[in-house]
């Protein structure tokens, strides 16, 4: 099967720590993988690179054959944990962004997922709540067409029904062309969405596999098996 | 590119309108005074002019470093954009509201001296002097930003933190400045040949020194594209 | 469809066991059509690959079948109702005797237990 993206010894230092020590880790085409791990363990750090913001001291990643660059962003939907919006935006501006920057962009399913996650066009960015950013900044991801989505921390800071509506939202859209990663430390509540999962930790990839073979082998959920590693 | 230009106008709305309404309302209020204050009218209303341009190039150098230290940088460096089109739409940026503001600037100024000035000027410059007045106007923006911006990434890859990147910048920035004034003094007497402007005034222009500034221009552009691409890590 | 999963076992195969339970329960009868992967994934709040995998388990066991581009159907062999209750039977009873016979009890105090509790739980159904 088709690697939509493959990580090779990657390491990313800076001055005065390493943040990913040679980190290896694939993802088929058609994949959910959950990259979990505690704070600092190099999570976030790892999907920068993919997300082609920051760039790998040494080793190699590469999205759909190609390093990360233009024509990866073209192909990678990438929903950060910051708040990346304009101030000065409605959330229709938003969408209208996003309209005119990418190609793959399905405006009509933007506007469906608006109102299945209760959404008001009309009203603006600034006025919203941390649950409704949340929801805006994912609304306006997957309603792109991308080959890959990258997740950073999808129900960081949401309430429990925020988090029902965002699962839904992952699992409704989620194509068989396309894969995902998605990074959390909620591993209780979106387990059973995995394919996969890899276990970060200290910017190495301690343990990857399918998760259902996981809890086969091990008898364990995978959030049991997330205390095991990361007690 | 023509999108980033947009949403980059459309972000600085505000600050424009902002500028211009300050300046128009500024000399609506001279204009009252012009009988009374006599020459001083005139004065402060170029100083008001001379304000507004200082306020909305600092607003272009925000252009700048609202992405490279702001969560913003996420929205912009996520984008399929290359880095050449970043930059360049930046630039075309900064010169729209950086001329939007001079026009409304430079028209107040003539309604409130009537004209005046204005008839001064055009009866002693000639067209091909006011055509390298316009080019030097978008050219001295362009190079100027250029070669900020440049030292504004540098010091955002070179040196970690906010307060460091940005106090670092402005060394960069001031040490740069005095080299490539030192390398222009120094091909201008190297290759003394002029260039007259104006057929009767002395205006002239070195054209070493400006085949100089044109490179330097077009590494610098080229520099600055690349590292935004390559090399600046949010 | 409500389901409570039990995340130390894969996934899939619970999914195939309520399956079973059903046809077994005959809540789903021979031929009717099972939900889309993607509508029972929505509703599971699983992941569509797992529900893809455990229909085709399914199919390869014989208890359902598939039609191109109209979904996925209960099968209608002879027996199958008996069989899987059969089955289903015996892994209830297997890990039954098993965790009695941990706790130190005979074969006949097993049969026993049975025998006297089976009168008390027949009260309350």
């Amino acid at each position: 099967m088709y690697n939509v993206l493959e990580a090779e010894n990657l390491c990313k230092s800076y001055l005065n720590k390493r943040a990913l020590r040679g980190a290896n880790l694939t993802i088929q085409q058609g994949r959910i993988l959950g990259l979990l791990g505690p704070n600092g363990s190099g999570k976030t750090t790892f999907l920068k690179i993919a997300a082609g913001i920051l760039h790998p001291s040494s080793g190699k990643l590469l999205i759909d054959g190609q390093e990360p660059g233009v024509y990866t962003k073209s192909i990678v939907s990438y929903l950060p944990d910051t708040e990346y919006l304009f101030k000065w935006m409605k959330i229709k501006d938003a969408v209208q962004y996003f309209k005119d920057f990418y190609s793959d962009f399905d405006e009509k399913k933007a506007f469906a997922l608006l109102e299945f996650m209760k959404l008001d066009a009309n009203s603006s960015v600034k006025s919203l709540s941390k649950g409704m950013k949340e929801k805006l900044k994912l609304t306006l991801v997957l309603s792109r067409k991308a080959k890959l989505y990258i997740l950073d921390e999808p129900l960081g800071g949401v309430d429990p029904t925020a988090r029902e509506k965002i699962l839904d939202a992952i699992i409704n859209n989620f194509s068989e062309n396309s894969s995902m990663i998605i990074t959390t430390h909620l591993v209780n509540d979106i387990e059973r969405i995995f394919d996969e999962v890899a276990f970060i930790s200290d910017g190495e990839i301690v343990l990857q596999g399918n998760a259902e073979e996981l809890r086969l082998n091990k008898n364990k959920s995978i959030d049991e098996l997330y205390r095991e590693v990361f007690q | 590119m023509f999108h980033l230009i947009k949403y980059e106008l459309r972000g600085k709305l505000l600050t424009i309108l902002g500028i211009c309404l300050t300046v128009i309302i500024g000399n609506l209020f001279l204009m009252t005074k012009v009988d009374s204050w006599q020459i001083g009218a005139p004065v402060l209303s170029g100083f008001l002019g001379g304000g507004a341009l200082v306020v909305i190039c600092i607003a272009s150098l925000t252009l700048m470093s609202d992405y490279l230290y702001d969560d913003q940088g996420y929205l912009l460096f996520t984008l399929p954009q290359s880095g050449v089109s970043i930059m360049a739409s930046r630039l075309i940026t900064a010169v729209i509201q950086i001329s939007i503001v001079l026009i409304v600037s430079v028209s107040m100024f003539c309604l409130l001296d009537q004209g005046r000035l204005l008839n001064a000027i055009l009866q002693q410059v000639e067209i091909r002097e006011l055509l390298y007045f316009i080019l030097m106007h978008l050219w001295t923006i362009v190079s100027t930003l250029t070669f900020m911006y440049f030292c504004m990434v540098v010091g955002r890859i070179a040196l970690k933190g906010k307060k460091v990147g940005k106090i670092g910048s402005f060394i960069i920035f001031f040490l740069l400045s005095i080299a490539r004034t030192g390398l222009s003094v120094a091909i201008a007497n190297l290759f003394p040949q002029m260039v007259q402007i104006h057929s009767v005034t002395t205006m002239t222009m070195n054209v070493g020194s400006m085949i100089f500034d044109i490179v330097t221009f077009g590494i610098l552009f080229m520099a600055t594209s690349y590292l935004l691409e390559h090399k600046v890590d949010l | 469809m409500e389901l409570e999963f039990d995340d130390k076992m894969p996934i899939y195969l619970q999914i195939m066991d309520r399956i079973k339970m059903d046809i077994a329960t005959e809540k789903l009868k021979a031929n009717d059509k099972l939900p889309s992967v993607r509508e029972m994934a929505t509703i599971l709040k699983v992941n569509p690959n797992t529900l893809q995998r455990a229909y085709q388990e399914l199919e390869r066991l014989g208890i359902v079948y598939t039609q191109r581009g109209m979904g996925t159907f209960v099968g209608e062999r002879k027996h199958m109702i008996d069989d899987l209750k059969q089955e289903m039977a015996k892994e209830v009873i297997d890990s039954f005797i098993l965790r009695m016979k941990r706790l130190g009890f005979s074969e006949e105090e097993i049969i026993a237990s049975i025998s006297k509790n089976i009168t008390e739980v027949n009260k309350h159904v």
